[in-house]
């Protein structure tokens, strides 16, 4: 019996993964290098998780739960995506399962990040001083919002929180959710629809 | 401006002024301008090479640097554009990691105006001169600990429009003041930690005096865990005992400081100089104390 | 009047620098690798536990079959008194063991997350 193989045309060269000699210094052992690892991604992933779960505790579990199973994971990892890509799957994941087991809560968590945000400097108006009004109505659009987001499926609220809060492309996200590029545009503008309808009557009241 | 510290003293001074002045020339003045300083210090056994650029303190023609852990302060390498130039450090202080270097030549670094100390202003807007260019830069607040643990003084953490500077690069107000020196990447976006300026002064005035850092000691202990910044004894013997200081005492402010818990008293007592008298404000049950202390070497 | 498409994304994106607060992430660093050492020692621990039991177990003879009956019984009596009942469910809420690293003081610019600092009473 022959077997013939096609060979492609193209072949689809990838780009390097900047992240090759961390994730080969922590698969031989180096904790370090995996430190760096966490240090590199922990704000991207703590934003991805937090504003899918609302709660920081939850959140703060289900990171070290993220790191713990890529760390144990990591000598499975062959490079045949981005250590990115890869471990952010294992957040989505992982989240969207938490999200299902997890009983409804009946107190408002997402809130209490408020705060903080309003204290954040690289988030205050630096014209607030001039203009206290206009800071207020933005922290009020900010409630809203996230009120808005908490209403939308786990889904539609995964592809608002990774295309317009963590800023990944369509491509990014197909890959880590597993699905393709057009379930996500479609899933995105939906979203968006549900978003701009529920802020309608608040963005009528900054004017 | 090149700066020559020696008299005139013949040939050989004019032969390295015209060196000097053509040098300068050639590159633009990169030896004068200490942002395109670029400093190396290799990595001790077990450690890690650092580099720095540098900030002029306008005495004895020398340049700050910051000189991470893990690497030597005492093999500094000075390159100027292409060009290494031998440098010689003055001192260096383990606790704050600044450095003091000269290079030779007679390159010095220009003259730079400097605040006393930084802004209180948390929305202070600053900006960074690295290589020349500007980068802006927003205040955000001092820092009194990272990760759990307390720091020895406080630093200031600064939100940077671009990529955080290299350590050494000084950060300057809207009065061209440098107020902090960049130490390091906050590893969290495009912010950085910060030497603030009095940091810089209090650690000069002992390295330029005999090479070492002298803190000064009260004999007070205090225990990082305790939510307010109680002491939990007064050594025998001690400036602390000496004032009338006495456990249990809670620390109110230290010179001008306020002290609302631990980390601000640690940060106080950095700046405290053997020899020079502090005033003291404690509670003591209901009563308000106000006492002066003079610290001592340790 | 509706927020445009391109007003919700330049409200989202201000999301992205929320962000946990100072020093968060060397204290987590610190207790992923104490999660890790106790998982380890977890699993060397019954590692030896099981390969120590099964040695002696296959040592005994025909004695072994009631010492594994009467293991039974006692697993299953212990059980019935440790499993909790409904009754006293709601009266035990879970606390979640967290760990919780020592105040330290560090003694000179060191903000890498594997720094020691002085820990207990500081002397000024």
């Amino acid at each position: 019996m022959l077997f013939t193989k096609s060979i492609p045309m193209f072949r689809q060269s990838r780009p390097p993964d900047p992240d090759q000699e961390l994730v080969t210094r922590a698969q031989q052992g180096d904790t370090r290098a995996f430190d760096a690892l966490i240090l590199k991604y922990g704000d991207k992933l703590y934003g991805l998780v937090y504003n899918m779960t609302s709660h920081k505790e939850d959140t703060h579990d289900l990171l070290q739960e993220i790191f713990a199973r890529a760390y144990q994971s990591l000598g499975k990892f062959k490079g045949n995506s981005a250590f990115y890509t890869w471990i952010y799957q294992i957040a989505v994941n992982l989240t969207l399962n938490f999200l299902k087991k997890r009983k409804r809560r009946t107190s408002v968590s997402l809130n209490d990040m408020e705060s903080s945000v309003q204290q954040d400097p690289a988030l205050i108006d630096t014209a607030h001083e001039a203009n206290p009004e206009k800071q207020t109505n933005l922290n009020e659009l900010q409630i809203k919002l996230n009120e808005a987001l908490k209403k939308l499926s786990d889904p539609h609220r995964i592809v608002v929180t990774l295309f317009d809060i963590q800023g990944m492309s369509h491509g990014e996200i197909a890959k880590a959710l597993s699905t393709s590029e057009g379930t996500i545009r479609s899933r995105l503008h939906y979203a968006h629809l549900q978003l701009q309808s529920a802020l309608q009557n608040s963005w009528e009241e900054r004017f | 401006m090149v700066d020559l510290e020696i008299p005139n003293r013949g040939w050989s001074v004019r032969v390295l002024f015209f060196m000097s002045l053509c040098f300068s020339l050639c590159h633009g003045q990169p030896s004068t301008d200490s942002s395109r300083w670029k400093v190396n210090f290799p990595a001790l056994p077990d450690g890690k090479t650092s580099e720095s650029t540098a900030v002029s303190v306008n005495e004895r023609s020398a340049a700050l640097v910051i000189v991470a852990t893990g690497a030597d302060a005492t093999n500094a390498t000075l390159k100027l554009g292409n060009h290494n130039v031998p440098v010689k450090m003055i001192g260096y202080d383990s606790v704050s990691r600044l450095g003091f270097i000269q290079a030779s030549g007679g390159i010095a670094p220009e003259t730079l105006n400097w605040s006393e100390a930084a802004s209180k202003n948390e929305n202070a807007a600053l900006h960074a001169v690295e290589g020349g260019k500007s980068t802006t830069a927003q205040c955000a607040g001092w820092v009194k600990q990272v990760g759990g643990k307390i720091l020895p003084f406080a630093l200031l953490r600064v939100n940077f429009s671009q990529t955080v500077p290299t350590p050494g690069t000084p950060l300057f107000d809207n009065a061209e003041r440098v107020v902090a020196v960049v130490f390091q990447s906050a590893n969290s976006g495009n912010v950085g930690y910060a030497i603030p300026a009095e940091a810089v002064h209090r650690v000069k005035r002992d390295i330029f005096n005999g090479g070492l850092l002298n803190r000064g000691w009260l004999g007070i202990a205090l225990r990082p865990e305790s939510q307010t910044p109680k002491i939990s004894r007064v050594l025998p013997g001690s400036p602390a005992e000496a004032a009338g200081v006495k456990q249990d005492d809670v620390l109110l402010s230290i010179g001008t400081r306020q002290i609302k818990e631990y980390a601000d008293a640690a940060n106080a007592f950095f700046y405290l100089i053997p020899g020079q008298s502090v005033d003291v404000k404690l509670r003591r049950g209901g009563e308000q104390l106000a006492l002066s202390l003079t610290p001592i070497k340790p | 009047m509706k927020p445009t498409f391109e007003q919700i994304g330049e409200l989202l994106a201000l999301k992205r620098n929320e962000r946990p607060e100072e020093g968060y992430w060397q204290d987590f660093i610190c207790e992923f690798h104490q999660n890790q050492r106790e998982k380890s020692v977890k699993v060397s621990g019954m590692k030896n536990f099981f390969s120590q039991f099964s040695a002696w177990f296959s040592e005994m003879g025909p004695t072994k079959w009631a010492y594994g009956a009467g293991l039974a019984y006692a697993a299953v009596t212990l059980g019935f008194f440790l499993i909790p009942h409904e009754a006293t469910k709601e009266n035990t809420p879970a606390s979640p063991v967290k760990y919780q690293p020592a105040v330290e003081q560090l003694n000179q610019l060191d903000l890498s997350p594997t720094t020691q600092g002085l820990v207990g009473e500081q002397v000024f």
